[in-house]
């Protein structure tokens, strides 16, 4: 009898297939929630949402359109993470995406959490085998354009802890969250926050060129998001930290590669 | 070239300080803010039962009206907006089980951070059966 040959494992198939497959079951979660902030009409207090590219208008009133629309981009979603048509079922998505979350971006786990969705989308669609390079690389990006958008409105002073702690005081006077009152207190600390926070926002690029500072720049990611949640009602889980799957993909591969 | 476009259409947007949904900039915290100078615009609904803080669970919804509100001075503030806030306020809390149901009038109240406390002053009373009543406000 011949022995079984191992599967070959390819990292940029397997985060499809998780990353589809968390935001589908995200979507799946929170879908009655955002149905019924949808409800809310928050083009009302909102505006209208953001054209498409700053250029094309996209239709959102429409209740049914936006359900179907949200119905599609979790079946869609699935299908890709079920291995189902890998190039066809991310552009089903992608076109879903389009009809469901402008209507409800406003809303405090989407606004620009989502934003990478469609990019993730674009490049599963386009360039699929180079998931993991593009993936990465639209994460680094992110945090840079996040780094020098402090630099330019606040210049390097941003780092000096004052700005943190206005702005988590700020939280605490809307929320009454103690989270946020007991780090707004503590100015070393916040000023060592400050100073981590943007030079590893200006920094994360440097993943793309030394992938052995990974577990390190992700680790931090983690964190970071992790407190801003805590202290100040910033909820990137949901959307957003999927992404981070691209950096655990390949450990995840070779680990699957020694048990076949 | 997919990379090209990607770090072009990051530095377009950065750039040129505009966003183009859903490439967009990341400008959350980063205004310059001092902690001595803190302050935030609330909203309170008064019921039979005293004064408690308006926080529907779509929590984004005050902070925004609130920074509306704010933006280049309440006391600049035209009559207008703020009746049009408090219309909004009590549409919102009736979609939210009912909870403008006892409500008999929503205050809007400005809270500043100083000697670490907090310090309320309200700025203004709305009644909810009266919400179009100018000396009111």
């Amino acid at each position: 009898m011949e022995p079984i040959p191992p599967v070959p494992c390819d990292p940029a198939r397997l985060f499809s297939i998780l990353y589809c497959g968390v935001i589908a079951l995200q979507t799946l979660i929170h879908y009655r929630e955002q149905l019924q902030f949808f409800r809310t009409q928050p083009d009302r207090v909102y505006g209208q949402p953001p054209l498409l590219l700053g250029l094309v208008p996209l239709p959102t009133g429409n209740e049914r359109l936006f359900m179907a629309a949200g119905g599609g981009f979790i079946l869609a979603l699935a299908a890709a993470a079920g291995g189902f048509a890998p190039r066809a079922s991310p552009a089903a998505a992608l076109a879903c995406y389009l009809f469901y979350f402008p209507a409800i971006l406003p809303h405090g786990y989407v606004m620009r959490k989502t934003n990478l969705i469609p990019i993730v989308l674009a490049i599963m669609i386009m360039a699929p085998g180079q998931a993991i390079v593009l993936v990465r690389l639209s994460l680094s990006l992110v945090y840079l354009s996040a780094g020098v958008e402090k630099l330019l409105a606040s210049g390097v002073r941003w780092a000096d802890g004052r700005n943190l702690q206005a702005y988590l005081l700020e939280h605490y006077l809307y929320t009454e969250r103690p989270q946020a009152l007991w780090l707004a207190r503590r100015a070393r600390l916040c000023r060592w926050l400050s100073t981590g926070v943007l030079i590893w926002e200006l920094s994360f690029w440097l993943i793309m060129f030394f992938p052995a500072l990974i577990p390190f720049y992700a680790l931090v990611g983690l964190a970071v998001h992790a407190g801003t949640s805590v202290a100040m009602r910033i909820h990137y889980w949901v959307y957003f930290c999927p992404a981070y799957i691209v950096f655990a993909t390949p450990w995840l591969c070779a680990w699957i590669a020694s048990w076949t | 070239m997919l990379i090209a476009a990607l770090v072009l259409a990051f530095v377009f947007v950065t750039i040129r300080r505009a966003d183009a949904w859903p490439i967009t900039r990341y400008p959350m915290f980063s205004r310059p803010r001092d902690p001595d100078d803190v302050c935030v615009i609330c909203f309170a609904l008064e019921t039979p039962d005293g004064l408690r803080w308006w926080r529907p669970h779509f929590y984004r919804y005050p902070d925004y009206l609130a920074r509306k509100l704010a933006a280049g001075g309440l006391a600049e503030r035209g009559l207008a907006e703020r009746l049009w806030c408090v219309s909004e306020i009590l549409r919102l809390a009736r979609l939210e089980q009912g909870s403008e149901r006892e409500c008999v009038a929503v205050h809007i109240i400005e809270r500043r951070w100083i000697n670490c406390a907090v310090r309320d002053r309200t700025v203004a009373r709305v009644p909810v059966n009266g919400a179009d009543s100018a000396s009111a406000v």
